[in-house]
């Protein structure tokens, strides 16, 4: 019945859901898992990467994890999901940091970024065409209004 | 990316570029100062700034005129762009104004979405960049004095002019009252002043100009901004 009502973000089933949303979840769920903690001094961000394939290169050789990414110099953070998906959003965090920079001359608020990032998000859950990002994040920073944040 | 609110600037009367059919070209300097080789608009008005100890003092005066006519002498040149922080500006009345609220308007705008304030510096760079930007477009011939002293940051005084200079300063001056009052600040400000002391430092600027300046100046309005937020000084 519900495969009816799948086939775009842009069609609420009958019951209110938006099944490619949930899909996106479930495959969040399917992936490696990330682990964050926050400490008096810092916060922790710890990741399972899983070897899909002997083929692929060892994080220390390879130009860079699939799980943890720097954002800029007071923002990193996990990856769960499609890395495929992650790259995209990963990019238009980096870029959101940097025309904050540009434009302000200071180090853009945690809260602010990932508030972007979601918004960026949510437009694939409501306008036509395009299928959400079947990523979920770990965001953890640090900025004079809040402290080290996760 | 731009600020989200844009000016409203449709309606300006751009010449046609002589070398390319659709690009226009941002009109040249005002024919009263292509006389001074300047594309600055002098204006008589001048205004001028002091950081203290834990706040900012700015000063601009209440003429609003055009050649030989004064329209009113209670006009306030010291915007507040944000709860702990204000802009006076120098120059013809309308960049000031719409200038001004632009600024007014975006600092309001941040504030609203983020539900956080801009610190004194982040609020003179983006100033700064919109100065910049209109600068090759149809730029702002405004010059201004930032200052701000919110919580957790020290009172800062920023000194900006409409080619997008700036400059993190203890005191500054702004128009033909620059040329007077400068060396004074020079020699009367002093790190740590209080409230008074500058108040003080202000008197002689403004007596100087009484002595020397052509133009008189009778009012001025006086503002200082600290953690706590803006307050107006009855100065006359």
């Amino acid at each position: 019945m519900s495969r009816r009502y799948d086939q775009s973000t842009t069609t609420f089933s009958p019951e209110g859901r938006l099944h490619q949303v949930e899909y996106a979840i479930n495959a969040i769920n399917n992936a490696g898992t990330c682990v964050g903690i926050m400490a008096k001094d810092s916060v922790i961000l710890a990741a399972e990467k899983k070897q899909l394939s002997i083929l692929l290169a060892n994080s220390e050789h390879a130009k860079g994890s699939e799980k943890m990414y720097k954002i800029d110099d007071h923002i990193c953070c996990v990856v769960a999901g499609l890395s495929s998906d992650a790259s995209i959003l990963i990019n238009q965090a980096r870029l959101s940091s940097q025309q904050y920079l540009y434009r302000y001359q200071e180090a853009m608020p945690v809260e602010m970024l990932v508030q972007r990032i979601c918004d960026y998000k949510q437009a694939y859950t409501q306008y036509g065409g395009l299928r959400p990002f079947g990523v979920g994040f770990l965001f953890c920073g640090w900025d004079k209004h809040h402290g080290y944040q996760l | 990316a731009a600020a989200k609110l844009s000016p409203c600037r449709r309606r300006r009367n751009l010449r046609a570029s002589p070398d390319h059919p659709y690009r226009s070209v941002a009109p040249g300097p005002r024919a009263d100062c292509a006389a001074f080789g300047s594309s600055q608009a002098f204006t008589m008005d001048s205004t001028i700034g002091m950081r203290g100890d834990g706040f900012v003092l700015l000063a601009a005066d209440a003429n609003a005129g055009r050649s030989i006519l004064i329209y009113k002498q209670d006009l306030d040149k010291i915007l507040p762009i944000s709860e702990n922080q204000i802009m006076a500006t120098v120059g013809p009345q309308a960049d000031c104004s719409v200038f001004g609220e632009y600024i007014q308007k975006n600092m309001r705008l941040y504030e609203l979405e983020n539900q956080i304030n801009l610190s004194t510096f982040g609020a003179a760079n983006f100033i700064r960049g919109e100065l910049a930007k209109a600068l090759r477009r149809g730029p702002y011939q405004v010059n201004l004095l930032l200052g701000g002293a919110a919580k957790d940051e020290e009172a800062s005084l920023f000194w900006m002019d409409y080619l997008g200079t700036l400059q993190k300063v203890n005191y500054g001056a702004h128009g033909y009252a620059s040329n007077f009052v400068l060396s004074l600040l020079d020699a009367h400000w002093e790190k740590g002043l209080t409230e008074e002391q500058a108040i003080e430092v202000l008197r002689k600027c403004i007596k100087e100009l009484e002595t020397r300046f052509m133009i008189a100046l009778p009012k001025w309005s006086v503002k200082v901004v600290d953690s706590e937020g803006v307050r107006v000084i009855d100065f006359n």
